[in-house]
């Protein structure tokens, strides 16, 4: 009796050891970190023990009225160190160390430090947290941007000209002690192209290379959208570009995006007499994209147009002359630019305005659909009184109350005039920064997510606006 | 046949008595008896007064013409029969050599004297018979091999039958009878230092040295007693044979031949000592060890008995080898007894036929093992996932283990694992060629599974059954597949599970017989497979309840007695679990420390599917699916088998379906315990199936195949037809040689990295692919630190328990993995870590064709690190070379030095620790080392290990205090702007010492009883 009950017990074993086994198993992924997509520039979390920036490069040839300057900006409420590297391979002077105490700014000359068409700088914060801004000096205007957060893989850049002599040179700059191997491709009005000259370029380690286009490579042409890709390594990229005809004069120099994205939100836009505005929607991606285009900040009898919807084809570029549609009323508005499905666009923005005689062109890259914030900081503020000197836009669907403060040593202060200011769901307003602002870094906080942009004058005192945008928590 | 006349030539008979014994009469009257003309008998006594008085007295009565002297002492035999030379002058005559327990035939001396006149011989000797059964042969000669090992020729009470009735030449003759010229004699004499055993194949030896023709006369016919060990119960007898049997190979063999007949002797002996653990005759070849080792203090003796023996040499020595029998004349004799052995349990020609066919079955096992891994044996094994090879030399990893803290990888203030000694000790043995260690250790274990698989075999008393169960180890091809896999821990608890079934088996049935012995035994099997694989304590409790859980429903006389064995059975692995743990310590004392469970249970492979699992680890290869057939007979025979096969057959099936669910929960990951890797628990279950093929052949062969027709033999037919096709997995598999085994693997990659010892490399990346034991990050998620150099199965077994450095590289890689600093590399700089290695296709786990995927995140956070240079990145593996690192043992000076005295990231963070200097790269880390530096500003000497067991630094001579450097390492204030010389000495440890010391008298105690060496000594020895 005991032997069948073992045997009935031992066929239940493996009946058991048969079921479980057929049972479905879950595929398993080792995850190691959580990758989030590549955005624009970010203010790093409080819990970092150290983060970088990249500053996409700045010319410093020595040339008349050429130069630049890095802003590092203390966020924290304790003093922070940083060290300065300028990115030359081996003709990197040493390291500067920094110390800033909080609320103030280090500003440093890297002309001073070196000579070089273009260099990138890196700047590493121990001890707190930074925001660190360039500002690119041009013969022809100033060019503020943010520098980057960190490298990535890949970059884009969705608006270019090489038009009428315009000079479109691309600066790679590579922090690492490894080298770093980039593929290039651009599309124009003629396709996609990858030239095989720009495939496989070599960034040597802790080194700044630049691509200048339109001479070998997409000559005269009004529409150039940049794909570079890493084969090894990673990198940063910025993008000098200095108008001198297609309509567009000035000079710009910001970073690129480092991932397409399925949202772009442009707080700094306008139309006017005088005003042109372009879109540039560039799809890296393999397939065709359908994007929609949406004015914001419009009254709402206007806004409630149909969106504007545009069909990019795969390794696509289509630039739209929003200022050419007649259907967004004059003055500021905001944009979003949107698609469905994988993110899989690049947007960028160039409005050119009247400047006394002569036009200049700001272009500016969207606001990643992730990076709306609550709080945004600008470490360059303006330099005279300056009226509709920042954009900021309502992206929510709620109202929004902003306040507008000064850094401290021990946090913000808010300017007088511009606590608790009221701004509509989806609104967008143009904020005049008055003499108190004047050379002091701002702070836009919001109760809910806004996006902010500095529309500053070129250079003190002379007209003309270029368009930079503030850095989200 | 011509007779001597009355003018032969005179023959003294000297006969050593040592105590007058019943069977002396006999002797001395057979002496008397003898027709020879011109005999004299000299009687030499060695013991007393009374003694000779007796002598005497009997010589009067049996044999007048006796002479009695006595010796005044027993110097020995040898050199008793060297004393006749001082009594007896002249060299024309002949000397008859005799034991007072031969009694020779009365034409026996003419007949070995007209032989030597005939042949012109320098000794003859007669054949010798029994005592007591004349009709037996006792002696016929002696072969002799190049070691000196000795082939008695005959067997124990073989039958004469005039086999050996033919006049030869024979390189020694026995002592027990010799005639030898008188001149001969006197040239050569016995070796005084030789005593009771070996002095007749030293004599004869050097017989042959001189030209002297050594006969075997079976004309002359002798009876002779023998059984020294009963008379002189006082002499350890193994230990002088051993001993003179080394002291003759090593003075008398030719200085051309030396070094290979050493060698030979090392190489037998050893191979003799690990055959005589597992068959637990150790005894006789330990004696050998001892006097091979013996003979190092003894050199100068050796010498100068070479210088005196070359001056006998006259014919050339391979004339003198020639004579000597080639192979080994221990394992002639062993293969003579085995077969002696089989005959007499089962003289019938059914029998015969049964011994026949086990020999043909282990012939085919062997062909076949070694056809599958004949290229594994020329080429050597493939250093793959666990089955790393062995780097370190047995030296070096003996001083590791010696040493009092873990020296491997980041280190630690625990004690280093007992393998390590195992390791080296078997290194050692094999005069360190590590090649033939890792051959040993993967190809080798496989046949310790065999030789396992086919003792637990014969406990089912049916020889088909047996043969079914050694069949099984290949027809269930988990084996394979581990050995082509690399997973070791998994070989070796395959290979260990049969014996600890045959134990526990034995426990349960036959809990009277040898309980100490087989205690000793298994807890010693526990402690060594624990030793490399700790979770093997598990496993074994597990294995015990399971086939008790079988004992219990399938004993033959009910419940209760089935409960008893059962009982009796579990509890023996449950004492041999906690034995093996005990023996472990102190190293098992860091698990305790730590948390235990997981690190006994450090999970490994899941997801895998039920039909790879089915195919026993094999997925992938060329009809393994086939392999899922050998699990028929587990079902099968747990319904067909009836009476005495039904509790092997629920043995096996419970250890296979409990050890299963085991595998699937694990696969399923049905619970969140860590429950250790699924291959541990395959295992077992593994030999479970071997055994349940075995209980079916063996039910089918006794029982089913003779009752009349049912359902239990289309039962019993579909099994075996399932067996045949299963087993066309195992045969394909031959035939790349190396059991499908990758060629390359990740360690021959790993090459590119420098060998330098001054550095870590730190693997991080998915725990199935990382060829090393790891500690956990994450779900799947891995990492160990080695040190520079090849992989090596020290770093691929084993590592300490969490220390403050190894909680470091946690928290570096943790805020690698954060992004919350693009400085990883300097935190990891301390440490010593340079490399930074993401496995990705190990060609087992992962392969080209079926990569598994990088860990989501990790190649992209580190291409993000500023310290950080890609320095390759294949398919198969990415590194990343940390420029931050600071060597091992460095000076540090500038920011560095500075930076130090600073703990935690912060402080390292901002830290530029290019500055260094590496120091000490010259000799490993347990030699003291001296170097002078000179310092530039304050400096300081850093050393990457916890700086408890950092060891002790004297700058000019001065000692210096040690400090914590960087939180984690250790370091030593330098005078700034000097130059000085630094002199550093590895940590010593008294308690260390005296815990092995303790933990090696454990362990041979236990070898001791575990091998019976004692009691087999008494019975064997006579």
């Amino acid at each position: 009796m005991s032997r069948r009950l073992g045997t009935v017990a031992a066929l239940v074993v493996l009946v058991v050891v048969a079921v479980l086994a057929t049972r479905p198993v879950q595929p398993q992924e080792v995850r190691f970190a959580d990758l989030a997509v590549p955005r624009s520039p970010t203010v790093p979390s409080r819990d970092s023990l150290s983060h970088m920036w990249l500053c996409p490069g700045l010319p410093i040839n020595g040339g008349e009225g050429s130069g630049g300057d890095v802003i590092v900006l203390n966020v924290s409420t304790s003093p922070l160190t940083a060290q300065l590297s300028v990115l030359l391979g081996a003709d990197s002077p040493d390291p500067v160390d920094l110390s800033v105490l909080p609320g103030e700014r280090a500003v440093v000359d890297i002309a001073s430090l070196a000579r070089a068409r273009f260099a990138g700088v890196m700047v590493e914060v121990f001890d707190g947290v930074a925001v660190v801004e360039q500002r690119a000096r041009h013969p022809v205007g100033e060019a503020i941007a943010p520098c980057a957060s960190g490298t990535s893989p890949t970059w884009f850049f969705a608006d270019g000209s090489t038009a009428s002599g315009t000079v479109e040179e691309l600066i790679l700059s590579n922090p690492y002690p490894g080298a770093a191997v980039v593929d290039l491709r651009f599309v124009t009005a003629s396709g996609p192209r990858a030239p095989q000259a720009l495939q496989g370029l070599v960034l040597a380690p802790r080194s700044t290379t630049v691509v200048r286009l339109g001479d070998d490579f997409a000559p005269d042409e009004s529409a150039v959208a940049v794909s570079l890709r890493a084969t090894a390594g990673q990198f940063v990229a910025g993008r000098s570009q200095h108008y001198l005809g297609g309509g567009r004069l000035g000079y710009t120099l910001a970073l690129g995006a480092p991932a397409p994205d399925d949202q772009w939100w442009f707080p700094d836009g306008e139309i006017g007499p005088g005003i042109t505005q372009m879109v540039s929607l560039y799809n890296p991606t393999a397939t065709e994209v359908v994007a929609d285009v949406v004015p914001l900040g419009i009254p709402l009898s206007d806004s409630a147009l149909e969106p504007l919807q545009i069909r990019v084809p795969a390794q696509g570029l289509v630039s739209l002359e929003i200022s050419g549609l007649g259907v967004i009323p004059q003055g500021r508005h905001g944009l979003l630019v949107s698609s469905l499905g994988e993110p899989s666009l690049v947007v960028e923005q160039a409005i050119t305005r009247p400047a006394g005689d002569f036009v200049v062109t700001s272009v500016s890259m969207g606001v990643h659909g992730a990076s709306p914030s609550r709080r945004w900081y600008a470490a360059l503020g303006v330099e005279e009184p300056t009226p509709g000197a920042l954009a900021v836009m309502n992206t929510t669907g709620v109202d929004a109350v902003i306040t507008l403060s000064d850094l401290g040593p021990g946090g913000a202060v808010p300017l007088p005039e511009f606590d608790q200011l009221t701004l509509p769901a989806g609104g967008v307003v143009s904020i005049d920064l008055p003499a108190v602002a004047v050379g002091r870094p701002l702070i836009i906080e919001s109760d809910v997510e806004v996006v902010a942009a500095r529309v500053f004058p070129r250079r003190p005192g002379s007209a003309g606006r270029s368009v930079s945008l503030a850095v989200p928590t | 046949m011509e007779r001597l006349d009355a003018t032969a030539l005179p023959v003294v008979a000297v006969m050593v008595i040592h105590r007058p014994e019943p069977w002396l009469d006999e002797s001395l009257a057979a002496l008397q008896a003898q027709d020879y003309p011109d005999l004299r008998v000299l009687l030499l006594v060695t013991e007393g007064d009374e003694s000779l008085h007796e002598v005497g007295e009997r010589a009067a009565q049996q044999c007048p013409r006796a002479v009695v002297r006595s010796l005044g002492g027993n110097p020995g035999w040898g050199s008793a029969c060297n004393a006749a030379l001082d009594l007896v002058e002249g060299d024309r005559g002949l000397f008859l050599l005799l034991h007072d327990d031969v009694a020779l035939e009365p034409d026996t001396l003419v007949c070995l004297v007209e032989e030597l006149y005939r042949s012109n011989a320098g000794i003859v000797g007669p054949k010798l018979l029994e005592w007591d059964d004349p009709r037996r042969l006792h002696r016929v000669g002696l072969n002799v091999d190049r070691i000196g090992d000795i082939d008695p020729v005959v067997e124990p009470g073989e039958l004469d039958q005039e086999q050996h009735d033919a006049v030869r030449d024979t390189f020694a003759l026995p002592s027990a009878c010799l005639l030898i010229r008188a001149d001969l004699f006197r040239l050569l004499r016995f070796d005084d230092d030789i005593d009771y055993h070996g002095d007749d194949v030293d004599l004869c030896w050097r017989a042959h040295l001189t030209g002297a023709r050594v006969l075997l006369v079976p004309a002359g016919r002798a009876r002779h007693r023998g059984r020294l060990p009963e008379r002189r119960p006082d002499l350890d007898h193994r230990a002088m044979m051993a001993r003179h049997r080394a002291w003759s190979t090593a003075t008398l063999t030719g200085a051309r031949r030396l070094p290979a007949v050493t060698l030979q002797l090392v190489v037998v002996t050893v191979a003799e000592l690990i055959a005589g653990l597992l068959t637990r005759r150790a005894r006789e070849s330990w004696s050998m060890v001892r006097a091979i080792a013996g003979l190092v203090p003894r050199l100068p003796a050796v010498v100068a008995r070479r210088r005196r023996v070359r001056a006998l040499r006259l014919v050339p020595e391979n004339e003198v080898a020639y004579l000597q029998m080639r192979g080994s004349a221990r394992l002639s004799r062993f293969r003579r007894s085995r077969f002696r052995r089989r005959v007499d349990v089962a003289p019938t020609g059914d029998g015969a036929r049964r011994l026949a066919a086990s020999w043909w079955t282990w012939v085919a096992m062997i062909a076949f093992v070694a056809v599958g891994s004949r290229r594994l044996l020329v080429d050597g094994v493939t250093p793959v996932g666990e089955m790393q090879a062995f780097t370190s030399s047995p030296g070096d990893l003996l001083a590791a283990f010696i040493s009092p803290w873990w020296g491997q990888g980041l280190g630690g203030a625990e004690a280093s694992p007992t393998g390590w000694a195992l390791v080296s000790l078997t290194g050692a043995a094999l005069l360190g060629r590590t090649g033939l260690m890792h051959t040993a250790a993967t190809v080798g274990v496989m046949v310790v599974g065999l030789m396992g698989l086919w003792r637990v075999g014969g406990r089912l008393g049916s020889d088909a059954g047996r043969r079914a169960c050694l069949a099984g180890g290949v027809l269930v091809p988990f084996a394979l597949g581990a050995l082509a896999s690399g997973r070791w821990s998994a070989l070796v608890l395959w290979a260990a599970t049969p014996w600890w079934l045959d134990h526990i088996v034995d426990a349960g049935e036959a809990p009277q017989r040898g309980g100490r012995r087989r205690l000793a035994s298994m807890v010693l099997s526990v402690a060594v497979v624990a030793a490399f694989v700790p979770a093997g304590v598990v496993v074994v409790v597990v294995l015990g309840c399971l086939v008790g859980v079988g004992t219990w429903l399938g004993h033959g006389e009910g419940l209760r007695a089935g409960a008893v064995a059962a009982w009796r059975g579990w509890r023996l692995t449950l004492v041999a679990a906690v034995g093996a743990v005990v023996i472990h310590l102190p190293w098992s004392w860091s698990f305790v420390n730590a948390r235990v469970w997981s690190e006994l249970m450090e999970p490994g492979a899941s997801g895998l599917g039920w039909w790879s699992l089915a195919q026993w680890g094999r997925a992938g290869s060329v009809l393994a699916g086939l392999s899922a057939l050998t699990l028929v007979p587990v079902v099968a025979v747990a319904m067909l088998a009836r009476g005495r096969w039904v509790v092997w057959g629920l043995r096996a099936a419970f250890t296979v379906g409990g050890f299963a669910v085991m595998v699937v929960v694990i696969d399923r990951r049905m619970v969140n315990i860590e429950m250790g890797d699924l291959w541990w628990w395959m295992a077992p279950a593994a030999v479970g199936a071997a055994l349940a093929i075995a209980t079916l052949v063996a039910a089918w062969s006794d029982d089913v195949a003779t009752r009349t027709f049912g359902w239990r033999q289309p039962l019993g037919v579909l099994s075996a037809i399932a067996l045949g096709v299963a087993a066309l997995a195992p045969v394909v598999a031959l035939v790349d040689g190396r059991w499908q085994q990758p060629r390359s693997s990740l360690s021959v990659l790993l090459g590119q990295l420098p060998t330098d010892a001054d550095h870590r490399v730190l693997f991080v990346g998915d725990r199935r692919v990382v060829p090393l034991r790891t500690r956990p990050l994450d779900d799947g998620l891995g990492y160990a630190v080695v040190d520079g150099g090849p992989l090596n199965v020290t770093a691929a077994r084993w590592h300490p328990a969490p220390t403050p450095a190894s909680k470091a590289v946690t928290a570096a890689l943790e805020a690698l993995a954060a992004d919350v600093t693009p400085r990883v590399g300097r935190l990891l700089a301390p440490l010593g870590v340079r490399f930074i290695v993401v496995p990705l296709v190990d060609g087992v786990v992962s392969t080209a064709d079926d990569p598994v995927p990088a860990p989501v995140g990790l190649l992209e956070r580190l291409a993000g690190q500023l310290d950080l240079r890609r320095r390759s990145a294949t398919a198969e593996l990415v590194i990343y070379e940390n420029v931050a690192w600071i060597p091992i043992r460095a000076v540090a000076q500038g920011q560095a030095a500075a930076a130090s005295q600073l703990a935690g990231a912060a402080a390292l963070l901002e830290v530029d620790t290019t500055e260094v200097q590496p120091v000490f790269t010259e000799v490993s880390r347990w030699t003291p080392a001296r170097t002078q530096v000179r310092t530039t500003g304050p400096s300081v000497l850093h050393m990457g290990v916890p700086r408890v067991v950092a060891g002790e630094l004297t700058v000019d001579d001065r000692p210096v205090p040690s400090r914590t450097s960087f939180g984690v390492a250790a370091a030593w204030d330098l005078p700034a702007d000097a130059n000085v010389t630094l002199e550093w000495r590895p940590p010593r440890s008294a308690l260390r010492w005296l815990a092995i010391t303790a933990q090696g008298i454990v362990w041979l105690v236990l070898a001791v009883v575990a091998t019976g060496l004692r009691r087999r000594d008494r019975a064997e020895v006579g």
